[in-house]
């Protein structure tokens, strides 16, 4: 028995992990690009990029339910050997990738918003160390960690939605269709790779209870953070327009400091660069130890704890590769492209070579 | 003992690294930023900036709250490096984190205000939520003459101004949010607050007149006939169009653009007492609902139709005549909303020949598109001028104050 596939996760905590993995971009520069493509009609892009991830997810359920073993059992016995190191070292690169970029740009708006003295590297040092040290700690850790921080992200956002109330204006949700249908519709399909984190149910399905739990798990935090996201859209257009919204580097942080009810009550977004930072580190260690996980699966260790610090090295050397924060967000959307095969492709295949399987072992019970 | 000791070191390194010091700058050693002044200049290319720094010792009593402020003014080719300068000025580090205001002089407004307002938006020491002004004059000028009579902190008298506006309606709050945002959306014109300095001669400039029927003249910042008291005085907006000051609303033009902003808590309102036009009646008066206003187009062209429900409470009544009983009160909401119904209409002609949808009817047209191509293809700032507008008020007296009705005095 390994050390990292326990079996002892339930729903809160794995509700909290897949959270982490899927918001963190809310807090980054992601929302302000698909707003300016989808315009005011990005709510119906949000749908269309959470609901295909649930799809694929179900697709891998069925899978597993299939066929017997680890991820790395089931790609190999469903496309070979050469098959299953092809498909899990790409969803090693896409975890570590998005792992790395996200770790740039927290690395990045700390120092924009928190601390514009310090140097950048020792910024990601600092990242990379707590990183380290949740990862080397485990899923367990890491998913309590995030159930924790969970009510406070949600608390904390719930609040700043109410107290920008005096500045929600309702007509910049209008024209209704934004930038068109068809364009809404386009991004929708484009972007799920922002959902790529939903099929960490699937590589880390030996450490939650059954099946049933991952499931649940699943539906919850596809409807949560859609709801979730549909609701900070709404919101952070309301407050901002399209034009001027898809402007912002960092939506969170720009509505936070956004609130000013009187002399009184203002200047509260120190507080939220607390809370998105500690989900930032939550998000970037769940990255981070999926990738390590596979890693740890694919080369049947018993443990993933020696391989932590060389993730962590990897991570933050890839992290500090792009020049300027300009370059690290475009690449940032290249890897959520690029996340795409993890959601179209390979489950895909593996969705219907488990159909052949099927079928082909009916075929021969019933010659 | 190996895990205390790693925890132990842990958590030692986060007690240091976590305490938030690395950067941190002793209080007395940061000059603090109220407000800034942005003026044009005669040197082409250069513009002037004036910094009114805090000194928190000179906060405290109102004989020390002149000396609690210092304003330095540099010319200079941008911002930053009036920011420059003013560090070769002062032995303390420039920190806008609390600026309060910023200060447009009038002559900058004009030439086009948003190539300067605009940057504030991107660092991170400015914040949408600061308050935007301009002022009549120059900004420098009213930074050097305002001397606050109450309040013994600057910074506390810049919020509390703008943050009671809504007592009157006579001036609106605004922040640089609203004003870029306005800018970006293509739904209406800019409006910033108005503020100027005032002779306190006591002679004053009329600037809108009196409608038939109402009593109170409107005037602009730095024209009420007044004297004693701060300089400084808020009435009135600057309107933009297309990026720059096209014109100046008085007091109750404010006051109405309040209302079809939804943004007018109450205030009071002198009307012709209908039956003896000598005399006046008082009510204080607010909005009964949000304005419903809905824009549409006929035939390409916009068509504008404002519907406003007031009501109010009579707070004074000169003549002795029984406006509590409801014949009389019927006369009194006509009266109140002639006077309304024409004001609006007044207002929203002037912003139309200024080409300045202050008020954001265009926001209105938006759900009458389907996309924001055909909405931006449409140019409403243009077709807003052209636009048709059908005026409707509704005046309901809902209480006699503490009077139930008035007694005939023989």
């Amino acid at each position: 028995m390994n050390t990292y596939g326990t079996g002892k996760l339930g729903i809160a905590e794995g509700i909290a992990l897949v959270f982490s993995l899927v918001i963190p971009r809310l807090f980054l520069s992601g929302l302000s690009n698909v707003l300016q493509e989808s315009g005011q009609l990005l709510w119906l892009s949000m749908i269309i990029y959470t609901i295909i991830p649930l799809v694929v997810f179900y697709m891998m359920v069925y899978v597993h339910n299939n066929i017997s073993g680890d991820i790395v059992a089931v790609c190999e016995q469903l496309v070979g050997k050469l098959g299953s190191w092809l498909i899990i070292v790409a969803y090693i690169g896409m975890f570590f990738g998005n792992s790395a970029l996200i770790l740039r740009q927290y690395a990045e708006y700390t120092l924009i918003t928190a601390l514009p003295e310090v140097e950048f590297q020792l910024v990601i040092i600092w990242y990379a160390v707590s990183i380290g040290i949740i990862c080397y700690l485990g899923i367990e850790a890491l998913c309590r960690s995030a159930y924790i921080v969970l009510p406070i992200v949600l608390g904390g956002l719930a609040v700043v939605f109410v107290l920008l109330t005096p500045y929600y204006v309702v007509y910049n949700l209008t024209p209704w269709q934004g930038n068109g249908i068809m364009v809404a519709i386009r991004i929708g399909i484009n972007d799920v790779g922002f959902n790529l984190g939903i099929l960490s149910l699937i590589f880390l399905s030996s450490a939650f209870q059954n099946t049933k739990t991952i499931k649940i798990i699943a539906l919850y935090v596809t409807g949560g953070a859609v709801m979730l996201r549909i609701v900070f859209t709404l919101v952070y257009t309301m407050v901002f327009g399209v034009e001027a919204g898809a402007e912002k580097a960092m939506p969170f942080f720009e509505m936070a400091r956004l609130v000013y009810l009187n002399e009184y009550f203002q200047r509260i977004e120190a507080l939220f660069i607390v809370v998105w930072v500690i989900s930032g580190l939550l998000s970037i260690a769940g990255f981070l130890f999926i990738g390590l996980y596979l890693i740890a699966f694919l080369l049947k260790l018993p443990t993933l704890r020696p391989i932590v610090p060389l993730g962590i090295v990897i991570i933050a050397n890839l992290a500090m590769l792009p020049p300027d924060i300009g370059y690290a967000v475009q690449v940032d959307q290249l890897i959520v492209q690029l996340s795409k095969i993890g959601i179209y492709v390979f489950p895909v295949v593996l969705f219907f070579m488990t159909l052949v399987k099927k079928r082909r072992k009916k075929t021969c019970t019933a010659s | 003992m190996y895990r205390f000791l790693i925890g132990f070191i842990i958590l030692l390194s986060m007690s240091i690294l976590l305490t938030g010091c690395n950067g941190a700058k002793e209080l007395d050693k940061v000059g603090n930023v109220i407000a800034i002044g942005l003026d044009a200049c005669e040197e082409e290319g250069m513009i002037l900036v004036s910094y009114q720094f805090a000194i928190p010792q000179g906060e405290g009593s109102e004989a020390d709250a002149k000396k609690a402020t210092v304003i330095i003014t540099n010319k200079a080719a941008t911002i930053a490096e009036a920011l420059n300068l003013v560090n070769s000025q002062i032995s303390y580090t420039p920190s806008m984190s609390h600026t309060k205001v910023i200060v447009l002089g009038e002559e900058l407004a004009r030439k086009g205000a948003d190539e300067i307002l605009a940057p504030f938006m991107r660092y991170r020491e400015y914040r949408g939520s600061m308050f935007a002004l301009v002022a009549k004059g120059t900004a420098k000028e009213l930074l050097d003459k305002n001397k606050p009579s109450f309040n013994t902190s600057m910074s506390k008298y810049y919020e509390q101004m703008l943050g009671t506006g809504s007592y009157s309606g006579y001036y609106l709050r605004t922040s640089l949010h609203q004003y870029y945002t306005r800018t970006k959306s293509h739904s209406g014109q800019p409006y910033l607050t108005l503020v100027a300095i005032n002779p306190e001669s006591g002679e004053g400039e009329i600037s809108t007149e009196k409608v038939p029927g109402g009593k109170l003249a409107g005037y602009k910042a730095g024209d009420i006939p007044r004297q004693g008291g701060n300089p400084l005085e808020f009435a009135g907006t600057a309107i933009f169009s297309n990026n720059k000051m096209v014109g100046m609303l008085s007091t109750t033009e404010t006051r109405i653009l309040a209302m079809l902003l939804g943004e007018y808590p109450h205030g009071f309102l002198s009307v012709e007492d209908p039956l003896d036009t000598k005399l006046f009646i008082n009510i204080n008066l607010r909005l009964g609902a949000k304005p419903k206003i809905k824009v549409e187009r006929v035939e390409g062209r916009p068509v504008i139709h404002v519907s406003i429900a007031l009501e109010g409470d009579i707070s004074n009544i000169g003549s002795g005549i029984n406006y509590e009983e409801k014949s009389y009160t019927s006369l009194l909401e006509a009266q109140i909303t002639k006077v309304y119904e024409q004001q609006i209409k007044n207002l929203i002609a002037r912003t139309q020949e200024l080409d300045s949808d202050v008020a954001g009817f265009g926001y209105y047209l938006r759900p009458d598109f389907q996309s924001n191509k055909e909405f931006d293809d449409y140019q409403w700032n243009d077709k807003y001028r052209h636009a048709e507008v059908f005026v409707e008020v509704k005046s309901q007296i809902r209480r006699s104050g503490l009077m139930l009705r008035t007694v005939a005095a023989d």
